[in-house]
């Protein structure tokens, strides 16, 4: 192996392999660092994958078999302690091939994919690799070092793409230590016949859809939401919360998931499954003062590693953001090869393009949710709880005390009392002008 | 394949912690310990330990003894200890190249 590259990526994960397939593409030589024996086989999220950049570069990417489902049905719930609401949206007209650009995917499976693309391209990809520090000449960062015989590698430029702990961009001094805002991320995937799944689901043939159950008793009333997501012949099952919320709680995470399994209403949609793996990883949500900085001399930050997410459970968006984000450094890369300028100042193209893009944009705007959300802890402990058993007041249908049934204008009034007594309108009303400010 | 949709009316499956990590391919790598703590004396003095409650395959364990041990060889290489632990007591670095969690699914 040549020991020196134009471009050395830390990570194989869908940011990476997006930056080295478009830097392949430009005809700079790329290595590519992967710890796990296959791209994928460190990585989990949901996870339900967005897919308009993968779309115009590989519009053969539904057939290539690398995804799971297209989503036709989001469905959003809060669970009380035996009851569920739920709003289901079902969009049943968008066209194939990419529907809604919305599919249910597992990375062991799609991460290979793409880095094979990359690969396909003429990037280098070298898995079972372990990458721990950057090699600097001055300020200037020119390589990296890996953990083997000989692991020196001389490259112009370096991309830390190494996921939500990013130890890279740590160790290169661009960030601290995560904060206890991080989301830890659990899940299982178990399995069921894709027949079962259809009927039990409501779908047709690759149709998938997506339930998030937000805060209540789907995680005991703490910061966060659990998600069923259908596969092929998995499903996704799981939840993610703050680190700090979990800490709180003082229940073991693994039983966590267990509870919302057995959940009465999430039971049913979960009978006769089996478990065939289990994972937790970080979901790197990012407070402003915690996100690394983007660009140095010689190096980027993309992808999870750079904090790209948009953790609203409305949305649950990432891998998209880090495929932006990669494409993006690979276009800053490429320009900065044509003029032999590897400075900071010469790769903060990329950082100006990003923050121009969804990717940032999204972030940051839900963030600013996500800082309203962790000071307003009713959103997901009392809401959900009181919402479903107000719901369930006024939909009780009981015996009158004239020995025929109540009347309906006896139950509104009971469910206003309950309003008042237990949430206030004055509580609420702050509440609700406090999600419309956070989102402005 | 012909289902039955009457096989898959049973409760689903609920699995404890070691059942859990079964289901995962773990390759450990046996001289070398990727995660250990710092200072037991720190561990002695801290009073939450919060890693015994947040470690989603609970490696962290007190024993009678108040000492805090690390079952390393079935982590799946989050990192929320290293982040929970309030005095940065965890050397934390990730396993050699190929060893460690390999998931199948993700």
């Amino acid at each position: 192996m040549s020991d020196r590259f134009n471009v050395a990526i830390v990570g194989a994960g869908p940011g990476a392999s997006m930056a080295a397939y478009a830097l392949a593409k430009a005809g700079l030589s790329v290595i590519m660092f992967e710890r796990g024996d296959a791209p994928g086989s460190k990585a989990m999220f949901g996870g339900v994958l967005y897919t308009p950049i993968l779309a115009r570069f590989f519009p053969d990417f539904v057939s290539a078999g690398c995804v799971e489902r297209h989503v036709v049905e989001k469905r959003f719930a809060m669970l009380s302690e035996s009851n569920e609401i739920s709003v289901s949206f079902r969009f049943l007209d968008f066209e194939p091939p990419y529907f809604n650009h919305s599919f249910t995917a597992l990375r062991a499976r799609f991460d290979r994919w793409l880095a094979a693309k990359a690969e396909e391209a003429g990037a280098l990809l070298v898995t079972s690799t372990v990458v721990d520090e950057v090699l600097r000449t001055g300020n200037q960062i020119v390589g990296v070092r890996a953990r083997r015989e000989g692991g020196d590698v001389s490259a112009n430029v370096v991309v830390a793409a190494d996921g939500a702990n990013s130890l890279l961009a740590k160790q290169a001094g661009l960030r601290k230590e995560l904060p206890l805002s991080v989301i830890l991320g659990v899940k299982e995937v178990v399995s069921l016949p894709r027949e079962v799944i259809e009927d039990r689901f409501n779908l047709e043939g690759d149709e998938g859809a997506a339930i998030e159950y937000i805060g209540g008793e789907a995680v005991k009333g703490i910061m966060g939401a659990a998600f069923i997501y259908t596969n092929r012949d998995t499903l996704s099952v799981g939840y993610g919360c703050p680190l700090q919320a979990l800490k709180d709680l003082k229940q073991q995470p693994h039983e966590l998931l267990n509870h919302f399994k057995l959940h009465p209403s999430v039971r049913r949609l979960l009978r006769g499954t089996t478990p065939e793996e289990y994972s937790a990883h970080l979901i790197p949500e990012l407070p402003p003062q915690d996100l690394p900085q983007l660009v140095t001399d010689g190096l980027l930050v993309i992808g999870g590693a750079a904090g790209l997410i948009n953790a609203n459970p409305i949305f649950h968006e990432g891998t998209n953001m880090s495929m932006a984000s990669g494409l993006l450094a690979a276009e800053a890369i490429i320009a900065a090869h044509k003029i032999g300028d590897f400075s900071a100042r010469s790769l903060r193209l990329y950082e100006e393009r990003l923050r121009q893009s969804f990717a940032w944009r999204d972030m940051e705007r839900y963030q600013r949710l996500t800082r309203m959300a962790e000071s307003h802890p009713q959103l997901f402990g009392k809401y959900p709880y009181e919402f479903a058993r107000m719901a369930k007041m006024l939909m009780t249908v009981g015996a009158g005390g004239d020995g025929l049934q109540t009347p309906k204008r006896d139950l509104e009034l009971a469910v206003l009392d309950r309003f008042l007594a237990e949430i206030g309108a004055y509580t609420f009303a702050r509440d609700m002008a406090d999600i419309g400010r956070a989102m402005l | 394949m012909d289902v039955n949709l009457a096989d898959y009316l049973g409760p689903p499956k609920i699995l404890g912690r070691d059942d859990k990590l079964a289901l995962d391919l773990i390759r450990v790598n046996e001289p070398d310990p990727h995660l250990k703590i710092r200072a037991q004396s720190v561990c002695l003095e801290c009073k939450d330990k919060p890693c015994t409650v947040t470690c989603p395959v609970e490696n962290y364990r007190v024993e009678a003894d108040g000492r805090t041990t690390i079952f390393w060889d079935s982590c799946i290489e989050c990192g929320t200890c290293r982040i929970i632990c309030p005095y940065d007591n965890i050397a934390w670095k990730y396993p050699a190249g190929g060893f460690g969690v390999s998931y199948r699914y993700g």
